[in-house]
């Protein structure tokens, strides 16, 4: 696959957008890169559009693809200023579409400040509660207070605010409706005396720079050909000696032969269409048609109005049908020129008669001046009508048709071969006529010939039916230039003064000139003394259409003396006007809603009246009735009249929770017993209903709906040892079980401690859970004076009093449920460790602490005393003191194995998994610790295994 | 003063590539090339096509030219300032008959021998250098409607042709071919497609003080007038309907007169028409109708 030739994209890019450029470009553009030893990017791009364009706005539109393709480049240093000079400072002014950026995203940044302000804070980690403690908290909050008081809406006050704020609704709608009236009347007085100035009311263009449509050479070739169509024989008078030695002068005495047109016995037949679509190409035509019979060419022209059904010699002229102009013509060849406006009847896309009808003349042609093809309308491309555009090549191939019945050289193609219309070609026009007075389609051509003769005369179709351009298309002209060549072209075309059209001329003169920045104060005060004349109406709205930033400068010069001329016009005709139904309908829809809602609103509109409260109403709890998964969250609530007797209470009450109000709840009237809510839980709940005489009916009191979550749920407890009776090792005692830990339960956080109390086994009994949590609390304690007043010891024999403590501590800790024996240790050795505390040692292993450290490491083994089965095998404490490197522990005997050991060197302590058999022979078995290579320590009989029969 | 490489061979900063000032002919102060006509001027040496220049008069468009001849040593500038009689074979020769048939009169031997009256023009001398050389066609606007297209045919051949003589050689040297031109739309498209194209804007209030401080530096003109000078200028400039709008030149040209009469830039402060020594800047009738009324 071959390599893609350098900056391709670029140049398919430019190709697209109208540049003609081919295999020449690329090698050139192949060239520069081969000899391209440099890295500045911008360098690059400013050779290539020298390289690539051939005018200003194509080094324009090089350097724009070049951006848009490989990234925008910073601005091109500006020139130095001159050192003396002090630029003045800018004035910032912020564009519409800025300001509304900006306050977009005030708004945008406003809303998320407000999401995260109002974002109800995350609730603080709360810790697990039990079920006591749970119900405990709940039972503390208090019951929600009923007020003895309530709020009476002041109607009065508040329909005597609405009946203000609604008169000043109605005087406003009011003064809009009169200002209207009189900015109506005003425009109408305006318009009353522009109309009263002498005509005419519009001016021509004064288009003097306008190129001609078609050469002279083209014409003088077409009259050339279509002058030999005659039955006389050629003759040697033939020759137009004049135009060929001028021609031939032209062409550097290059030999160039010009036939003289002959009167032919057949003139040729001309169709000209005169319909709305060849308003823009007007021109054109005429230079064709007018340049053919100047030269000498017969011409019989008949001309229609988009359908050449009826045809007409000229305006007013009695019409007559393409049969009868084929009775009288029909021998003469026939050119027909139209954009096809006609060319199809009805709505199904069939052609007209008329085109039929054509197929009758042997010899014609039809040429179109929209010069591309793909504008034209699909029947238009039948070849049978032999239709052209009006090109050059279009032109000669069309009088070659006339003449032999067919096009010749150049072929049908080369004829057609126009560049093509692009959307930037059509921008750019749309751009040209936004800035121009109006849309005019010979002052669209002269636009097109000064700022962009490049793009195809046929984009002018588009440009002028498309609506103005808001902003610039990148590339063209600045609008500065534009303004100052349409206020050249505007300067030649003064009407007679004195005329509508005259002031209509300065007003537009002065709307270009106003953008050209050395003649904006002249057009300003021109346009402040239009502004005070009958044209006060034109200039204020074209004032009011201009963007910019000089906008609202002049609008302030301008606009001010046009409104006041204006409401003099206007005031002439002041007449008083009655209010209309919309300002009256407004003003009582006002006053209604505000009156209604003022109080509901606002407590500056109600009240304060004490209430006697009478409580008739009796609130019950029970189970939800609801069988999904909302019943675990939600509880009913029953409702009831108490006593049953008072039968007058309201029949409608309000259900409060928590002192807020919730939903509305009903008594069906002659029955007691209300409806059943579902409520959620964990609230407090209470009824409420105006009675009224100053009397609120409220229920006896209000009830609590407690979480019922952790109570739905069974204590759970297991005793393994019920179901997988294990042997049984010594020492005592016999493994309890543990009960399961408590369901979770979350409570606001209180200062708690750093490891709350552990709840009671569910399988003690309830005393001696109490005695044990007492020894256990007190053990605690001890321990942790002690570690308060233990001297702080970090010796590697790990030997310390305070390293001892704390692995009492971490014993306390880790075990989930001390036992007495386990408690029993621990206290004696505290007792050991007491006294040296007060015998003032930091170790325990000799009375020199420096002694002690240097003493060889020797670990001392010990096992816990108590381990729980987790059958078949049974789980193993074990405590290393004095030794911090890892050690291994093995047991003897046959039935008795270690599944594995896992030992923090950091804390000394390790718990070891053992299996133990169920055929395993009674026995005691020894413990070996090996804690170095070949070194270990025997503790025999440490433990006796012992098989117990399977209790059921 | 920045590395000459390979592609950057012209550096617009009004030296040679010794370091060695590079005035250009009759002008006092350097010509300083804006990044733009820089790249452009390399881009053309890069893909050896000529530079069309075009812009408006004033704007140092042939200057251009004897920057790039001085900057890169190409020694005298051949400069064919073309009129609207010309044909693409002036630029490689001309034979002068009419010199010979007045030397056949007077018996001349020279007469015989027509290779005697072979004048060669810019292009042709060119094309016969040992060195390279560069070759300034002015106002080709000015030419006759086949001038561009036998131009092309010239300079793509890289051939001096003389049919009359028989000669044909190969260029010794492919000379640099600047083109100067003030407007572009009537240049044929296959014309403009062979040249690399470069537009010289008009240049702006930081550029013309710069120019004057450049051009008339040995006056050492105040800067207050100057400034005055550059803006009432443009001020004239800006004036709609003028014929010929006022030019660089004319400006250095007002410049000096000012100096001269030793007007201060109080005296320009009033209206345009009380401008002195408007005539320096205003060149025409009508033009001088619609600057001061009271002239016409």
């Amino acid at each position: 696959m071959p390599e893609p030739l350098p900056l391709a994209d670029l140049l398919a890019s430019l190709r697209d957008q109208g540049l003609p450029l081919g295999v020449r470009e690329h090698l050139t553009v192949g060239r520069l890169l081969a000899r391209w030893d440099d890295t500045d990017t911008s360098s690059l791009r400013i050779a290539l559009s020298a390289v690539l364009a051939r005018n200003p706005d194509e080094i324009r539109l090089v350097r724009d693809t070049f951006d848009r393709l490989y990234g925008a480049l910073p601005d091109e240093a500006a020139p130095k200023p001159a050192p003396a000079v002090i630029a003045a400072p800018r004035r910032w002014r912020l564009s519409r579409g800025w300001i509304a950026g900006l306050t977009a995203a005030a708004l945008a940044l406003a809303l998320v400040l407000g999401a995260l302000l109002l974002k109800p804070a995350k609730p603080p980690e709360q810790e697990l509660l039990s079920n006591q403690e749970l119900a405990d908290f709940e039972a503390s909050l208090p019951p929600p207070e009923i007020p003895d008081t309530f709020f009476q809406p002041d109607w009065q006050r508040s329909f005597g605010a609405a009946a203000g704020l609604s008169a000043v609704l109605f005087l406003w709608l009011f003064g809009v409706r009169l200002r209207r009236e009189t900015q109506s009347r005003a425009r109408r007085r305006l318009a009353d005396e522009s109309d009263a100035l002498p005509g005419p009311h519009k001016y021509d263009f004064a288009l003097g720079d306008l190129a001609l449509p078609f050469s002279r050479d083209l014409l003088d070739d077409a009259a050339s050909l279509l002058g030999r169509r005659t039955s006389i024989p050629p003759r040697h008078g033939d020759l137009d000696v004049e135009r060929t030695l001028a021609r031939t002068l032209r062409a550097g005495l290059a030999p160039h032969i010009v036939l003289r047109a002959r009167a032919s016995t057949h003139p040729i037949l001309v169709l000209e269409d005169v319909g709305d679509e060849m308003r823009p190409w007007r021109r054109r035509t005429s230079a064709l048609l007018d340049g053919l019979e100047t030269r000498g060419v017969p011409l019989d022209r008949y001309r229609f109005h988009a359908s050449a059904g009826r045809v007409f010699r000229y305006l007013g002229a009695p019409p007559m049908t393409l049969k009868q102009l084929f009775r009288l013509r029909g021998e003469s060849p026939l050119l027909v020129v139209s954009a096809g406006e006609g060319i199809l009847e009805g709505f199904d896309g069939r052609p007209a008669p008329w085109v039929e009808a054509l197929q009758g003349w042997r010899y014609q042609a039809w040429l179109q001046p929209v010069t591309d093809p793909s504008y034209w309308r699909p029947a238009l491309h039948d070849p049978s009508l032999h239709v052209w555009p009006m090109t050059q090549a279009g032109v000669l191939a069309a009088a070659r048709q006339l003449i032999h019945g067919g096009p010749g050289r150049p072929a049908r193609e080369d004829a057609r071969a126009e560049r093509r219309v692009s959307p930037l070609d059509v921008e750019r026009l749309r751009w040209l006529l936004t800035l121009a007075p109006r849309r005019d389609p010979d002052l669209a051509e002269l636009l097109r010939q000064r700022f962009c003769p490049h793009v195809p005369p046929a984009a002018l179709l588009e440009a002028l039916e498309a609506p103005p351009l808001t902003s610039a298309p990148g590339v063209g002209p600045s609008a500065e230039e534009v303004h100052t060549f349409l206020a050249g072209v505007l300067g030649a075309s003064e009407p007679p003064s004195g005329t509508a059209a005259h002031e209509r001329w300065r007003l537009d003169r002065a709307l270009q000139e106003i953008h050209v920045p050395v003649r904006r104060e002249p057009a300003t005060r021109e346009l402040a003394s239009l502004a005070q004349g009958p044209l006060a109406g034109e200039v204020v709205s074209a004032v009011e259409r201009m963007k910019g930033p000089e906008a609202p400068r002049l609008r302030k010069r301008v606009l001010r003396p046009a409104l006041a001329h204006a409401g003099q016009a206007g005031g002439k005709g002041w007449r008083w006007t009655w209010p209309d139904l919309v300002e009256i309908g407004a003003a009582l829809v006002c006053l209604g809603f505000l009156g209604w809602a003022l109080p509901h609103v606002s407590l500056e509109f109600a009240d304060e009246v004490p209430v006697t409260l009478e409580k008739v109403y009796s609130l019950s709890v029970g189970e939800s009735a609801d069988p999904s998964l909302a019943s675990l969250t939600a509880r009913q609530i029953k409702f009831r009249l108490d006593p049953p007797s008072k039968v007058d209470a309201p029949w409608r009450a309000d259900l409060y929770q928590d002192g807020k109000s919730l939903q509305a709840v009903y008594f069906t009237q002659g029955f007691t017993v209300g409806e059943t809510v579902e409520v959620a839980m964990g609230h407090w709940y209470d009824l409420r209903a105006p009675a009224g005489k100053g009397r609120l009916a409220i229920s006896e009191k209000p009830v609590w709906v407690p979480n019922y979550e952790a109570q739905a749920q069974e204590p759970m407890s297991t005793d393994l040892s019920t179901d997988y009776p294990p042997p049984t090792v010594e020492p005592e005692p016999t493994p309890e079980p543990v009960a399961a830990a408590p369901t979770p339960r979350r409570r606001t956080p209180t200062a708690s401690p750093s490891r709350p109390a552990k709840a009671p086994s569910a399988l003690e009994p309830p005393k001696e859970q109490e005695a044990s949590q007492e020894r256990l609390n007190s053990t605690r304690a001890r321990l942790t004076e002690l570690l308060e007043q233990a001297p702080l010891s970090r010796n590697p024999a790990r030997n310390g009093i305070w390293e001892r403590l704390q692995n009492l501590q971490a014993q306390l800790d880790d075990s989930l449920q001390p036992t007495s024996a386990m408690l029993d240790r621990i206290e004696s050795e505290m007792n050991e460790l007491a006294k040296n505390i007060a015998s003032g040692r930091t170790t325990t292993g000799g009375n020199d602490p420096q002694a002690a450290q240097e003493a060889p490491q020797e670990p001392s083994l010990e096992l816990a005393a108590e381990f729980s089965f987790v059958a078949p095998g049974g789980q193993l404490d074990v405590r290393v003191q004095g030794y911090n490197e890892d050690v291994k522990v093995t047991i003897s005997g046959e039935g008795v194995s270690v599944l594995r050991c896992g030992y923090t060197r950091a804390s000394g302590v390790g718990v070891c998994d053992i299996e133990v058999a169920k055929d395993a022979a009674e026995g005691p078995r020894d413990v070996t610790l090996i804690y170095a290579e070949g070194k270990s320590r025997v503790y025999p009989n440490l433990f006796t295994v012992r098989n117990e029969p399977k209790k059921d | 003063m920045t590395e000459p490489s390979e592609f950057k061979q012209y550096r617009g900063d009004g030296t040679t590539r010794g370091g060695q000032p590079a005035a250009t002919p009759g002008e006092q102060g350097r010509y300083l090339a804006s990044p733009d006509v820089v790249h452009a001027v390399n881009a053309a040496l890069a893909v050896e096509q000529p530079l069309l220049v075009t812009g408006e008069a004033g704007t140092g468009k042939t200057m251009l030219a004897f920057s790039i001849a001085a900057e890169l040593e190409l020694g005298e500038v051949e400069v064919f300032t073309v009129r609207s009689d010309h044909q693409g074979r002036d630029l490689l020769y001309e034979i002068d008959n009419l010199q010979r048939f007045y030397d056949a009169q007077v018996n001349d031997a020279a007469a015989r021998e027509r290779g005697n009256y072979l004048r060669l023009g810019a292009l042709g001398r060119a094309f016969r250098s040992e060195v390279r050389r560069l070759v300034l066609i002015d106002e080709i606007d000015k030419a006759p409607r086949d001038f561009p297209n036998d131009l092309l045919y010239a300079i793509d051949r890289m051939e001096l042709r003389v049919p009359e003589l028989g000669i044909a050689e190969a260029a010794r040297k492919r000379p640099v071919v600047i083109i100067t031109s003030n407007r572009e739309s009537q240049l044929p498209d296959p014309f403009l497609r062979r040249c690399v194209f470069h537009h010289i804007e008009f240049p702006d209030r930081g550029q013309l003080r710069h120019i004057l401080d450049e051009r008339l530096g040995n006056l050492r003109i105040a800067e207050t007038l100057r400034d005055r000078i550059v803006d009432r200028f443009l001020e004239l400039r800006g004036v709609d309907g003028l014929l010929k709008k006022p030019a660089t030149s004319e400006m250095l040209t007002w410049a000096r007169v000012l100096h001269a009469a030793q007007v201060g830039g109080g005296e320009l402060e009033g209206s345009l028409r009380e401008l002195p020594y408007l005539n320096a800047l205003v060149k025409t009738r009508e033009d001088m109708a619609r600057v001061k009324p009271s002239a016409a």
